[in-house]
């Protein structure tokens, strides 16, 4: 990024955000408004993270810091079922709860019978006391990890509220679909509570879209709160204007035997910065991360993990790759620590891109922290073209060299696409990856 | 009779090394020819010359194909002419499908066959046809190339493939490496079910046992990037019970070296 | 019974005595009087006062970086001598003259200097505290053109080629332990192999520090010329003390177009006792310069010190110039190591190699830290890295910290890491098939290690694997 270095403290924003609190429409519970002011106090004291700290080196946010997004105090104009309808997966059965600019739309969403779980808007428990919501929120993600985080408890305002009780399975995933409607700049702090009782399983799918091109900034958070031997599932695609700034803080804390599988894919948005963390507090866990970056033009994404092994005989697997083409850039880093005591950890960690382009960009960082001796710990990383061998052995089964290398670089994304478990989830991002690659239509129909 | 492959005084070498010291084979349609030799002799790089590895440079010699010179033709304008290498060591090639894989190229060949390309109802009738041939669980059809496949089923994936675009030369590179006997007897039969008249063989390998499976018409012995003796399919049993030593000796002798 | 694992962390230091010999020892403290002070007692030109000046002036002006991951209680400048050497009854004019006290301390190491004794195919400077004592070979290797000496010899004998290298590599002010090693930088070896000779005979220099409270700052220089070849080792150890001691070296490495330098090292400075009192700080920055189709080869074997914070890098400025690292680095005890190598990638069809073992055992804290950048102009580039870590018992710590920037798509950049154990079901494996815990634990480990021995010259490979043994030694049961 090469914008001027403006200012990082937020001075503006922390005084938006404090006229939000003061003027917000609803009436709000104590707990909110204290949570409110907690984030206020938070963000006025980090202001926005500076290039000179270490995990924000390659992402200057001074494009955010230095703009002012006003918040949005409704949904945009215009939004129909229509202009949602290509965002359903094709699976009108499914749980979904849609936003716009950052408010929930009842009339656009679909919350079915009781599937097991109690599954609502944020802003409709906001305004009495919730003792549940109340304990977990801020615990998945700490309101004082960064500006970002801080910001987002400030100007919370609406996101999903989803409580799965005990033993219970949804059978059908919930999507969370958060458009942008307005063509006017404004800013959306979604925030995502999702607590996933013993035994319980669960699959939330979120997808961020843009319906105008126009610049707008994401600023959302989700906590998972996963409990002893629940299942969960969590994909999250983002495929927002080419103009927007993005920036998720996604926070995972898992007990016991419990296993958590993510897919990040991320295929829009001018500057996107991902933040996933995941604490693996109980003994034994599972954890799968996947992502998958497409960037183009002078798009600029971050992936940041971070993978607490904080307990013994937890295994993760991660692999994170990223396509660079034009003059756009991408950055990775993944920390895992291993705590001490937590033996028999099994952790692996792989981010694998492909520079398409002379001007293309990759910074990479696996960075392993280690204090157990009895565990088995690998990472690997590589950047570089497509592979000689595997170009050769295309076109010596009758492909020319662009069929080959377009084959091929659809393939390399779509190795972290048939990691995911829902297959309308994969159909929709066939397409997608097709047109992000322009990767001759031929190729994409035939998967 | 117009041989299909005609190759002359053929040097090729990698990174600057010259491992083909010049090669001479005629091969006509219906025959098999083995290429055998010890390690390092420069078997494999004959195969992957033949099938335009961009690694290597043809630096004296010719390989006329069909009566035209191929030195210059891309690997795939190649493939679609129909040579088919089968590869020693298989690539695995995750995210894309067997069958999107070998659908693309299957067209590609067609097209240059003057054929319509294969709709998915009948492609999928080919496949299970060829599959059972080299009796390939369907299963892998669908999963990403050759990743997760055992070293016998990447083999049997080549002689799938080679099936399926019905090449007139294949080139078969170590193929028997790796495999059990029973695989071994698996491979040999697909292969033996596509020798036609009009469709000729290359087999490279290091040992004579593939050759009790698929009988070859001429036995060549590469050493140090020369064919130094050629012979019948006796030629390998000879091998077999005196090891390339001898042929050493001869070809050294040959060169004027003296132990 | 204890478990061996458990006893690792016992090893003894061999060469922690101190030599009893007068030493002019200037009084603690930093200033620029002092700086005036060690360059006239050097008889320095003028060049060399003014250069170390404005170090000291850019070196007030920096602050300690905080970023390694290692920590330490504050470091008291003021609380250091920058300069001791040992008083010899008359000044030095060949080898024989030599104070025998510092002869039989470097024999005491294993490093013979007389002429009967010394080692024969090595050229030897030997530097005892802030001051090189003698330096072996210089005739013959005066025959081929090659300059081997101390650095204050070169200043005296050819203050142009310093003069005109100084400084190229590694600037006064890169950073704030070089910024006052340029200040106050007492000795250290120079080596200059003319255009197109390869050097007859390996060049080391062995550094002790003797004096108590002292810290010492040498500074090294090779420079081979066009198609010249130089192989160079370092060898360093330390007495025994409960205070710990500061080593803030500078090596530059100036290999101009078709040159080749090796450089080995065996740091074996003192690591400290077992319950992490004394022990040196090695604060070291070692880069060299590659020109077109020069080859700069770093090998190291650290198991001293109480910290290491170091990265020999290598600047791969000319086309097709190849750079290579190969580390194994020992922490046991309370001992901290960050250490890696940055390979800056701006030629084309240049090349790296980095391989790095870390081995962790008692409290150790071991990091692995590099830098491989690929300029945009860097066509073809390749780098492979390889980053394997041991840990031995539960109490130690293995990190990794590789950063990978890449802005040209022609290139190719590979990192792979993982880690490992010697387990007690592994020794006791061992032990059951007749191996002594000893011998199980140092197979293990020659094993690990193997890819960077295979690096060292033949002597050094032994040495090394010693050492490591040693190191470890007591571990057992």
């Amino acid at each position: 990024m090469s914008a001027p270095a403006r200012e990082t403290h937020g001075t503006a924003w922390a005084e938006d955000a404090a006229a939000f609190q003061t003027g917000a429409g609803r009436r709000v519970a104590p707990w909110i408004a204290d949570f409110r002011k907690l984030g206020l106090d938070g963000f006025r004291e980090l202001g926005f993270p500076a290039p000179k700290q270490e995990d924000w080196r390659f992402t200057n946010i001074a494009p955010i810091a230095g703009a002012r997004f006003p918040f949005a105090a409704s949904p945009g104009p215009g939004v129909s079922s229509a202009s949602l309808a290509p965002f359903l997966f094709d699976s009108p059965d499914w749980t979904r709860l849609v936003f716009a600019d950052g408010h929930f739309v009842s009339s656009l969403s679909s919350i079915g019978e009781w599937d097991g779980a109690d599954i609502q808007s944020l802003a409709d428990i906001m305004p009495s006391g919730h003792p549940v919501a109340e304990r977990h929120i801020g615990q998945c993600v700490p309101t004082g990890t960064n500006g970002f985080t801080a910001l987002n408890a400030a100007c919370l305002n609406d996101g999903v509220y989803i409580n799965v009780g005990e033993g219970e399975t949804v059978k059908k995933p919930v999507l969370l679909v958060y458009l942008a409607v307005r063509d006017e700049p404004f800013a959306a702090h979604p925030r995502n509570l999702i607590i996933v009782g013993d035994h319980a399983q669960l699959t939330v799918v979120e997808l961020f879209v843009s319906l105008t091109g126009g610049a707008h900034f994401t600023n959302a958070l989700t906590e998972i709160s996963a409990g002893r031997r629940s299942v969960v599932d969590y994909y999250r695609i983002q495929q927002e204007s080419p103009l927007a700034y993005h920036v998720s803080s996604v926070g995972v804390r898992q007990e016991e035997l419990s296993s958590f599988s993510s897919a990040s894919i991320n295929l829009g948005g001018a500057l996107t910065r991902n933040n996933l963390s995941v604490e693996l507090a109980g003994e034994a866990c599972t954890t799968v991360m996947n992502g998958l970056s497409i960037v183009d033009g002078d798009r600029h994404v971050d992936n940041q993990t971070a993978l607490d092994h904080a307990s013994p005989r937890c295994e993760s697997e991660e692999l994170y790759k990223a396509i660079v083409d034009d003059r756009a850039r991408s950055v990775f880093n993944g920390k895992i620590y291993v705590r001490p005591g937590a033996q028999k950890t099994d952790a692996k960690q792989t981010n694998r891109n492909l520079l398409l382009s002379k001007n293309a960009t990759v910074d990479t960082k696996p960075q392993l922290e280690i204090f157990a001796d009895d565990v088995k710990c690998t990472h690997g990383a590589t950047v570089g073209q497509l592979d000689e061998n595997q170009l050769f052995y295309l076109r010596s089964r009758a492909m020319d060299e662009q069929t080959a290398s377009q084959l091929l670089t659809y393939g390399f994304a779509n190795d972290i696409i048939e990691r995911i478990s829902l297959e309308p989830v994969r159909a929709y991002l066939h397409r997608a990856q097709s047109s992000a690659l322009h990767t001759a239509a031929a190729i994409g129909d035939l998967q | 009779m117009e041989p299909i492959l005609r190759i002359r005084n053929l040097h090729a070498e990698v990174e600057g090394k010259e491992i083909l010291k010049g090669v001479d084979l005629i091969v006509n349609p219906g025959e098999v020819h083995a290429i055998m030799g010890p390690n390092g002799s420069g078997k494999s790089t004959l195969a992957q010359v033949l099938a335009g590895h961009p690694a290597f440079t043809v630096t004296e010699g010719s390989i006329i194909y069909k009566g035209q010179d191929i030195q210059e033709t891309a690997p795939e304008d190649r493939a679609r002419d129909g040579i088919f290498l089968a590869f020693q060591y298989p690539i695995e090639i995750p995210g894309v499908s067997n069958s999107t894989f070998l659908r693309t190229g299957l067209n590609e060949v067609r097209k240059r066959r003057g054929l319509p390309e294969l709709d998915a109802f009948d492609f999928v009738e080919l496949v299970k046809q060829k599959a059972a041939m080299v009796q390939m669980d369907q299963s892998l059809i669908d999963r990403p190339v050759n990743e997760g496949f055992s070293g016998g089923e990447k083999k049997r994936n080549e002689i799938f493939q080679m099936a399926m675009l019905e090449p007139s030369l294949g080139i078969l590179d170590e193929t028997d490496s790796g495999l059990d006997i029973d695989a071994l007897r698996i491979v040999s039969d697909g292969v033996n079910q596509l020798r036609s008249p009009d469709r000729a063989f290359v087999l490279v390998t290091h040992y004579q046992r593939l050759l009790t499976y698929i009988v070859p018409d001429f036995v060549h012995v590469l050493f140090d990037g020369r064919i130094v003796k050629s012979g019948g399919k006796d030629l390998a049993l000879h091998l077999e019970e005196y090891g390339y030593d001898a042929i050493k000796q001869e070809a050294d002798a040959a060169n004027g070296v003296s132990n | 019974m204890s478990s061996p694992l458990d006893e690792i962390a016992n090893g003894e230091y061999k060469w922690g005595f101190v030599t009893d010999i007068e030493a002019k020892t200037i009084p603690k403290g930093l200033s620029e009087d002092v700086i005036r002070q060690i360059s006239a007692l050097k008889h320095e030109p003028e060049f060399m006062l003014e250069w170390r000046l404005k170090a000291y002036r850019q070196w007030l002006k920096m602050t300690e970086p905080d970023w390694p991951n290692v920590t330490y209680p504050p470091i008291d400048y003021q609380d250091i001598s920058y300069y001791s050497a040992p008083v010899q009854k008359k000044p030095k004019e060949g080898l024989e003259e030599v104070d025998p006290e510092l002869l039989s301390t470097f024999e005491k190491l294993g490093i013979p200097l007389s002429e009967q004794k010394r080692l024969a195919g090595v050229a030897v400077d030997a530097v005892f505290d802030s001051v090189s004592v003698a330096t072996t070979f210089q005739d013959q290797l005066a025959e081929q053109g090659v300059i081997f000496c101390s650095f204050s010899e070169a200043l005296r004998n050819h203050p142009e080629l310093v003069r005109k290298y100084l400084g190229t590599v590694v600037p006064s002010s890169d950073n704030y332990f070089a910024a006052l090693n340029s200040a106050v930088f007492s000795d250290g070896s120079f080596c200059f192999i003319p255009k197109g000779v390869r050097c007859p005979m390996e060049l080391s220099t062995y550094f002790r520090i003797n004096s108590a409270s002292t810290g010492q700052f040498e500074r090294t220089l090779i420079v081979a010329e066009e198609g010249a070849y130089v192989s160079y080792l370092e060898g360093c150890t330390a007495p025994m003390r409960d205070e710990n001691q500061l080593h803030a070296a500078v090596v530059e490495l100036v290999a101009l177009d078709g040159a080749e330098i090796k450089y080995s090292t065996v740091q074996n400075w003192y690591p400290g006792d077992e319950e992490g009192r004394g022990g040196i700080y090695n604060f070291v920055t070692k880069r060299a310069k590659a020109g077109a189709n020069a080859k700069v080869s770093w090998t190291q074997v650290e198991t001293g010190s109480s910290i290491t914070w170091k990265y020999p890098s290598v600047i791969l400025q000319g086309d097709n110039s190849i750079g290579e690292f190969y580390s194994v680095a020992l922490t046991n005890k309370y001992q901290q190591a960050d250490t890696g190598t940055k390979m800056i990638h701006i030629g084309k069809n240049t090349r790296s190699t980095i391989i790095s073992k870390g081995i962790s055992a008692g409290r150790g804290q071991n990091t692995y830290r590099g830098l491989v950048r690929v300029l945009p102009k860097a066509e073809n580039a390749r780098n492979y890295t390889q980053c394997d870590s041991m840990l031995m018992g539960d109490r130690c710590g293995a990190h990794t910290f590789p950063y990978i920037s890449v802005g040209n798509n022609s290139s190719r950049v590979e990192h792979e890491a993982s880690t490992s154990k010697i387990s007690e079901d592994q020794l006791f494996y061992c032990r059951q098939r007749g191996l002594s815990t000893e011998d199980a634990i140092s197979m293990v480990i020659n094993g690990f290690c193997k890819e960077v021995f295979r690096e060292l010259p033949m002597e050094f490979a032994v040495e090394a694997t010693k050492l490591l043994s040693v190191s470890l030694e007591g571990s057992v049961g």
